[in-house]
Order: structure tokens, then sequence, then C-alpha cells
């Protein structure tokens, strides 16, 4: 981080502050946080799933989870098979089929996944189901959430914010369990988390993304070709389209993503087409 | 090429409920199960009609996507194949017959998409499945194709009147920059149709200003809790799929 932005940082903390009327003393807290912070990278796997949860808990503020137990527990069986092979079996990894009809998928660091069930009408088979978490788990183990450009400065600003109020509050009361803490960071950094879920990732990030999900979705047993299949259904729609434009608006164009993983694939997933489905998939569908 | 339009316009108007399948050769739609019986419309060869489920001795019902129903000799029509690969064998597409058993439903329905595509960048067309097969044409970039059939991770078309075969990838559905040509509206309306009349609760709708002036819920937050899945539980759902797992490099970059 150089000076400048340290600064920027700084007087954001400082804003923050303000806002939240909090006194001096957290202020002088959230700044060595914030020293530490810029010495150290943050990837402490707590920072994460703070992050994520906070994350997560603003995106089910805008839309709930489906009502069908059932359905979110075949998409986390899903989910949590392909999740075992990649880089981090051993994550908690959660995942959930948000009630609205717009087509999407989102990620939170520390293993928080999630499809609108518009995405999943959209999705004709369990392949394509794998594929699509696949590419959001991709997400999650790359650290795309902490690196990205756009988030520049975000991710350890809402790390920072979370920190100072998690500290000041265990100071006053002790113990701070994961409601409290949550509590605590709600108004520390409403507004702050989750910038990636509008600004979007790099480019880069995204068709890396599709590259390491086709290849778990596949080490997973399934069909590959599911995520090519799901970038051409999702040809069909226009970018102002109202059901994908918030999608369209953070990702690269389908063109350049079938373009890319057209080239990187070439031939070497050509074996891995036949696959055996759990047969749940068409229950779900509506 | 007359055919052709004929074909995405019929492609084009209904989510399938029954078997999709495609008509082999020029026709007529009969009214009745007989070769004397009253023409309903000229077929053209590969339409793509419904079957209805009625069959008679040597004819089968038939619905065109513009809603009319006939019948049409069994032997001129042939079911598509499930879009995506199975663990079993793929059967290949086969005749109607008369007194054939029902299929087995395919493991899930295939989303109605537009059977109009497109080539982005120049590619060869293969005589078959496979890339030592006979060169049929090179495609220049945006040539206009028609799906038959995908076999992943190839796709069977017609290109510049030429039938053969492409890999997945490089089959593209966007309408591309030079003009509109509607597709992607249609399938919108197709789409939106369905879900406003069978989702039941809409949902609130999810967009970037939903999401701005969102309060967090961490009530909802919980109930992802309540629904994960353990190390042992996802494994032993992959047994019972009987998924088989795979050792697989990732992939570079190109």
């Amino acid at each position: 981080m150089n000076g400048i932005f340290k600064l920027t940082l700084a007087s954001s903390v400082l804003a923050l502050a303000a806002c939240a009327n909090v006194n001096v003393n957290q202020v002088n807290q959230g700044l060595t946080a914030l020293q530490k912070m810029s010495q150290a990278k943050s990837n402490d796997p707590a920072v994460d799933l703070t992050l994520g949860m906070d994350f997560s808990a603003r995106l089910l503020g805008a839309a709930k989870l489906d009502r069908d137990l059932a359905m979110q527990r075949y998409v986390n069986q899903v989910g949590t098979w392909v999740a075992l092979q990649s880089d981090q079996p051993k994550l908690h990894w959660r995942f959930g089929v948000l009630d609205a009809p717009q087509i999407n998928a989102f990620s939170g660091p520390g293993g928080y996944i999630f499809i609108t069930r518009g995405l999943y009408q959209t999705l004709r088979n369990e392949s394509e189901l794998a594929c699509v978490l696949g590419h959001e788990i991709a997400h999650v183990t790359q650290r795309h959430h902490a690196s990205a450009k756009a988030n520049e400065g975000l991710y350890e600003l809402g790390a920072l914010a979370l920190d100072a109020a998690a500290s000041n509050y265990s100071r006053n009361s002790g113990s701070l369990d994961a409601n409290q803490r949550a509590e605590m960071s709600k108004n520390m950094i409403k507004g702050f988390v989750g910038e990636w879920a509008l600004r979007g990732f790099d480019r880069k990030q995204e068709f890396e993304a599709d590259r390491i999900g086709v290849v778990l979705c596949a080490r997973a047993g399934y069909n590959p070709f599911g995520l090519i299949g799901t970038l051409q259904t999702l040809q069909q729609y226009r970018r102002e389209d109202g059901p994908v434009s918030w999608m369209f608006s953070t990702h690269p164009s389908l063109d350049d993503r079938l373009r890319e993983l057209d080239a990187a694939m070439g031939d070497k997933l050509d074996a891995y087409t036949k696959t055996s489905e759990s047969g749940n998939f068409s229950r779900f569908k509506r | 090429m007359k055919y052709l339009a004929f074909a995405l316009a019929a492609s084009l108007s209904a989510l399938a409920t029954a078997d999709e399948a495609t008509v082999t050769q020029v026709t007529e739609l009969k009214a009745t199960p007989a070769k004397d019986g009253k023409s309903v419309v000229k077929i053209f060869a590969r339409t793509q009609v419904d079957t209805t489920g009625k069959r008679q001795p040597g004819w089968v019902e038939v619905k065109l996507k513009d809603g009319k129903t006939g019948w049409l000799s069994d032997k001129l029509v042939v079911v598509n194949p499930p879009p995506l690969a199975k663990t079993d064998a793929r059967p290949e597409a086969k005749v109607v017959e008369a007194k054939a058993a029902p299929a087995p439903p395919p493991v899930a329905a295939p989303a109605a998409r537009p059977r109009k595509g497109r080539v982005v960048t120049q590619v060869r067309l293969q005589a078959g499945p496979a890339r030592d097969t006979k060169v049929v044409a090179t495609l220049p970039a945006n040539t206009e194709l028609t799906v038959i059939k995908q076999e992943d991770p190839w796709v069977q078309v017609i290109a510049m009147n030429q039938q053969g075969w492409l890999k997945l990838p490089e089959v593209h559905f966007s309408t591309g920059q030079g003009g509109d040509s509607g597709v992607g509206k249609v399938f919108q309306v197709m789409q939106t149709g369905k879900s406003g009349s069978e989702a039941g609760t809409a949902g609130k709708a999810l967009d970037p200003e939903g999401f701005k002036s969102a309060v967090h819920d961490y009530k909802e937050l919980a109930k992802l809790d309540q629904v994960d899945a353990s190390e042992s539980e996802a494994r032993a759902f992959a047994r019972g799929a009987r998924l088989q797992q795979r050792r697989i490099d990732y992939l570079e970059a190109r």
C-alpha cells in the first residue's frame, strides 16, 4: 500500500468513525490496525470469514433464500462436492439459492456462494450447475475479492473497520460472539464490503475463474462443457435485458469468455464429457 | 435457405413439453393419419416439431411450432437426442416406431434455445465429430448456422448449405454486432412467461440498487448453516450419483 493510499484509508476510517459516533480511542485503534494491515496482506481466514458473512448478510438483505430447503440442500451437496476438488477442500463452504428471478451468481470470501433461482431455471442439468458453482468457487480460492483492482483498498478497509469495531467491543464487554460481532460491524462497514459485487472482478480474473471452474467440474465427475452450454444459453439475452443486466455489467462479454475458454481448453477436456448425475436436478426446476 | 428460416421460426415459439423431433425430408402435414388425408401444410426438411404422444400404425401426430397439429409418416420423423452426454452410450437419433415404448425421461428438460447461431472466428467444418475427419468447408467469421444436434464436445450444424461438425465452444448464440435478429428478445419473452406463470411468488428484483440499499439480514444468513453439506455428506452424495472423481491439471491461460 502506498503512502497516499494509506492516507486516504486513514481519513476514510476517521470519517467512518465520525459517522458511527465513536470516540478517539476507537480511531486510534483503527489506525493501529491500519498499520498492521499495511504491513501484512490481509489473508487471515478469520478476516475472510467475517467479510464473507457481512457481504452475504447484505446480499440476503436484498434477496431472501429460496424457501425450498430440499433444493438448498441439493445445491449444497453438489457445490461442496465440487469445492472438495479445489485447493481449499477444508473450507466451510456454504451455498444458497436466492429467491430472485434475475440471472446472477455471487461469491464472498470465506466460502460463501450464491446463485439466483432465475439462474437455476436457466440451467439444463447438474453439470451446468456444477460448472457455475465451480466458477464461483474459483473466485474464492483465488482470493479475487481481496485482489481485484476494482476493489483495491476496500477489502482492507472493511477488514479494518470490523477489526476496530470488534476489538473495541471486546474491551468493553469481554467476549464477543459471532452475532454481536456481526451486529457491531453492521453499521461500521455498511456500504464498504461487497463492492466487488457492484464493480465486478478484473476480466483476467473472470477468465481464470472460468478455466478453474471447468476443471473443478470435470474433476468432480461432471461434464465440463456444461459451462460452455451455460454461457451459450446466456448469449441469447441482450446486455440490456432486465434479468441479466447486473450480471452482464460485471462480466466480460460472453463472446470473449467463450473464446478464452475455447483457447484454454483446446482438446484437453474432450475425454470428460460422459457424466452420471444424481437425477435430482430436474426436481427443482419450476 | 427457405427451410432454414422456417426451422428457425419454428424453433422459437414455445418451451418444449413433449419430445422435440426433426422432419427428415420434404413432406406434407396431414389432417388425418392417412396418405390421402387432407394436407394441412407443406413441411420442409429439418423442420423442428414436437411429438404429441399420439400414434397410429405408421403415423405420428406432431405439433408445429406455430401451433398447427397433424400427422406425419413415422419414417420421416426423428426424435432429437438429449442435448448433453449421459453415463450410458448416447443413443443415436432413432426413427419413431409406431409401437415404441415411451422414451425414458431425460435428466433435465432442455431449456428452449434458438437453434440458429454463428461462428465468430474462421473455423473448419468437419465431416464427423472428430478432428481427423474430412474438412467439409472452412467457415469465415460471422457465418450463420443452424444447430441440428449437440454431442459434447461437438455440435452438428448446417452452415453455408453444408452439414458438418464444429466444436461446441466455436458456436456462439449471440446476435453479433452486425444486427439484431431478435433472438434474444424472443427468448426473454419465453423465459419471463414461464417464470411468471409457474414460479408463484416472483421474488423481489435483485439489482444493484437493491443491493446498495439492503439492510444486512443476519437471521437469513444463519439459515445457510441449516442447509450446508459436510464433507462426508458431499462424498456420500457423489457416491450415490456414481460421480467419478478424476485427476485433471488446471488449464493454462492461452
